[in-house]
């Protein structure tokens, strides 16, 4: 087998074992990679209704086949498990360096199950995996951590997968940081590995498993490192290049997406930021566009430029979102962010479900220990991203994530909780991108940008078939190992994964791949417990804000495209896959986990 | 011993069709290549007789012809009296099976469904004589 190592290592964090395994071809083949080695892992192995943080629980970082070859884009690996966030499928993709060397330390997936009882890191090393102790790790700031094993292997060059001290707390979304700046960053997988003990996972190998065609993956490469410039324009300031037009059409959230105007979006920009605060730009393994900045400043904070910069999703999530346009503000917030581990879209979005409660008098200054949460308050929100990451006060409330503590809160705090399955809705308004709002409502890890539809259109009959075509064509990416911010063209992808692996799949095959993915993600959390209830969006989203472009989602034109989009996939009215679908996606063995469909919704 | 799992052969005989491909998707996850599926004893024969499997896995209540009657088959065929069988069976109870140790008095295995990988695993390697994995 070309372009994959065939082995994926299991370490036991209970019982210190560690197995190597080597699936067929075939396995391989049917789920190719990243998110299908996931979902697969998760729904046949862990147990129904497992508490996330029980030993039970798996944590699967996996790589696509395309990962970690010489490819623009290949720098991108998947982290899942079930979400202590959500309670379902629960599943982030991370860029940088650490899935490549994962791939050259020769292996296709780590699944680590148990817990250990004490703190440890895995050192994995080409084709080896060994337990260590972690203790005098326990509690460091990830950079912090990232020097000490640094030191501690003696190596410079190594790669780290580090959860910081807000994963060590079981913040609920709390995430894993590569490098200290490549954050899986969604669903809480940081929580989960906080709760197995796991501070850190340090790679370091030599060489990637050979490819089929090397020559030919070299030429189709070619044409990107030479033309990225007039392919991607991600390389001049990053993400959020148009987030002043956002503002005008409506897209950016504004104070926890209740619309209306935000001059002060012109601020944040990002060309502001990299002309004033700009330490350098960064990317990621063999990519040139380097689309990530890396910010440094003095005053009226120290911003450390180890922890990166904020990209788009942290501009609009800690800065428009919450009400705020200090820059610096957001820069220091973002390195908070970095700093402790958590998800800089979740954590501005409970901060600005907390200011929206304080605004409408929900929550009170003695609630708040007598910080002012008021909309655009900048110190509050840096406090409050404290006070998250370490459990204290209002954030030790706040740390489960905005649907717990609007259930606890009461008093109608569920209506400004802006999330879908749990889990915070990302920086793209779904009244503006009303396809999308059907994909946060039905997507399996709750609401996910990075895989829906960006189309600015209201809802129709077309909508789901879109959402369904360019989602799929958008979800592909993360069972392959590649980056979506690379403008490849399907037949070039296509022929890179034919020069890799030898495989010539053509178009139908890997969109039956992806169908098998997000159907298992489905069948997971029904499972689980989830049904078409679960499919929704907040009661704002069907109210049209005041002095905003913004019109309201019509409830009754949600629930009919989610139909359609029921119906494409093969589920039935429900939301069931039916059978048939199962047998055509040649998951058959799936349905022993619907046998009672009737139960389960 | 190694086994090698791009030639090795294991045929799975079960009528019901989720469990025969959950055990061929277990099977895939651990590593084997050559899976042939039956649902159906007479099936099977033919198709033994033209792949030649080197480890059978056979459901016990089959309508038609049963999993017993399908090993008495294969125990007449010289070139499959020897050749390792795991019985899979919905009826017998985990109880049971560990009441008999997971083996008949025949001296083949049996794994009371549901099936997990290890379990799979673990009777495979014991059906071969091999020293489960660590």
């Amino acid at each position: 087998m070309k372009g994959f190592n065939g082995k994926i290592a299991r370490i036991n964090l209970s019982s210190r074992q560690v197995t190597i395994e080597t699936p067929s071809e075939r396995f391989y083949r049917q789920y190719l990679g990243g998110r299908g080695i996931i979902i697969h892992t998760l729904l046949t192995e862990v147990p129904p209704k497992t508490d996330p943080f029980a030993p039970e629980n798996k944590l699967v970082f996996a790589l696509g086949p395309i990962s970690g070859h010489p490819f623009v884009g290949s720098g991108r690996h998947s982290v899942g498990c079930k979400s202590p966030l959500s309670g379902g499928y629960g599943e982030s993709e991370a860029g940088g360096y650490w899935g490549a060397e994962l791939k050259k330390a020769g292996f296709d997936a780590l699944i680590i199950e148990g817990a250990a009882a004490i703190p440890v890191f895995l050192w994995v090393k080409n084709g080896h995996v060994e337990l260590r102790d972690a203790g005098d790790l326990w509690g460091l700031d990830t950079a912090a951590a990232h020097s000490a094993l640094q030191s501690e292997l003696d190596d410079s060059r190594i790669r780290t997968a580090i959860i910081g001290p807000a994963g060590e707390n079981r913040v609920r979304f709390s995430c894993i940081l590569h490098d200290i700046t490549h954050v899986a960053g969604r669903t809480g997988t940081g929580a989960v590995m906080g709760s197995k003990n796991l501070k850190a996972i340090a790679v370091k190998g030599a060489r990637p498993p050979q490819t089929a065609a090397p020559q030919k993956l070299k030429e189709i490469n070619r044409d990107m490192l030479k033309n990225f410039k007039e392919r991607s324009k991600h390389w001049m300031v990053g993400t959020g290049r148009g987030i002043v037009n956002h503002e005008k059409t409506g897209n950016i959230p504004i104070r926890n997406f209740k619309g209306g105007k935000f001059p002060g979006v012109e601020k944040i920009t990002p060309q502001i930021l990299c002309e004033n605060y700009l330490d350098k730009m960064a990317g990621c393994y063999g990519c040139p566009i380097r689309c990530k900045r890396v910010v440094k400043l003095e005053k009226p904070f120290t911003v450390d430029p180890v922890y990166g910069g904020p990209e788009y999703e942290t501009l609009a999530a800690l800065g428009a979102n919450c009400g705020i346009d200090d820059l610096a503000a957001i820069m220091k917030a973002n390195e908070l962010c970095n700093r402790y581990g958590i998800d800089t879209i979740s954590t501005g979005v409970v901060i600005s479900f907390a200011m929206d409660c304080f605004e409408n008098k929900i929550l009170t200054l003695h609630d708040t220990g007598g910080l002012d949460l008021t909309f655009g308050n900048a110190p509050a929100m840096l406090e409050m991203v404290e006070r998250i990451a370490r459990r204290r006060g209002l954030g030790d409330l706040l740390a489960e994530g905005s649907r717990r503590a609007a259930e606890k809160i009461g008093n109608g705090a569920i209506d400004f909780a802006m999330q879908v399955k749990g889990e915070e809705i990302p920086m793209h308004e779904p009244r503006l991108k009303q396809a999308m709002g059907i994909h946060y409502s039905i997507h399996a890890t709750g609401a996910d940008h990075a895989t829906g539809s960006s189309d600015t259109l209201p809802l129709d009959d077309s909508s789901a078939q879109k959402l369904h075509d360019k989602g799929f064509a958008a979800q592909l990416v993360n069972y392959l190992g590649l980056c979506k911010f690379v403008p490849w063209t399907h037949q070039e992808v296509k022929d890179a994964l034919l020069s890799i692996t030898d495989w010539e799949m053509e178009s139908t095959e890997l969109m039956k791949v992806v169908a098998r993915g997000v159907t298992l993600a489905r069948i997971f959390n029904i499972r689980e417990g989830f049904s078409a209830k679960d499919d929704t969006l907040p009661p704002r989203f069907a109210t049209t804000p005041p002095d905003s472009p913004l019109k309201g989602i019509d409830p009754q034109k949600l629930e009919k495209a989610q139909k359609t989009y029921y119906r494409i996939m093969g589920w039935d009215e429900k939301g069931v896959p039916a059978r048939e679908k199962l047998a055509e996606l040649e998951i058959n063995w799936a349905a022993q986990y619907l046998i009672s469909p009737a139960e389960s919704v | 011993m190694e086994i090698n799992k791009e030639t090795f052969k294991i045929l799975i005989l079960d009528d019901n069709e989720i469990d025969l491909d959950l055990l061929e998707d277990i099977l895939m996850r651990l590593g084997f290549e050559n899976i042939i599926k039956s649902k159906s004893g007479l099936e099977a024969i033919r198709l033994t007789e033209a792949h030649s499997p080197d480890l059978f896995f056979i459901d016990i209540m089959m309508p038609e012809m049963s999993g017993d009657e399908f090993r008495g088959l294969l125990k007449e065929r010289p070139a499959t009296r020897n050749t390792p069988v795991i019985y899979i069976s919905g009826i017998i109870s985990k109880q049971e099976e560990k009441a008999i140790s997971g083996r008949f008095p025949s001296g083949d295995l049996i794994v009371a469904k549901p099936f997990t990988k290890s379990k799979i695993a673990r009777a495979i390697l014991e059906s071969l004589g091999m020293a489960p994995e660590s």
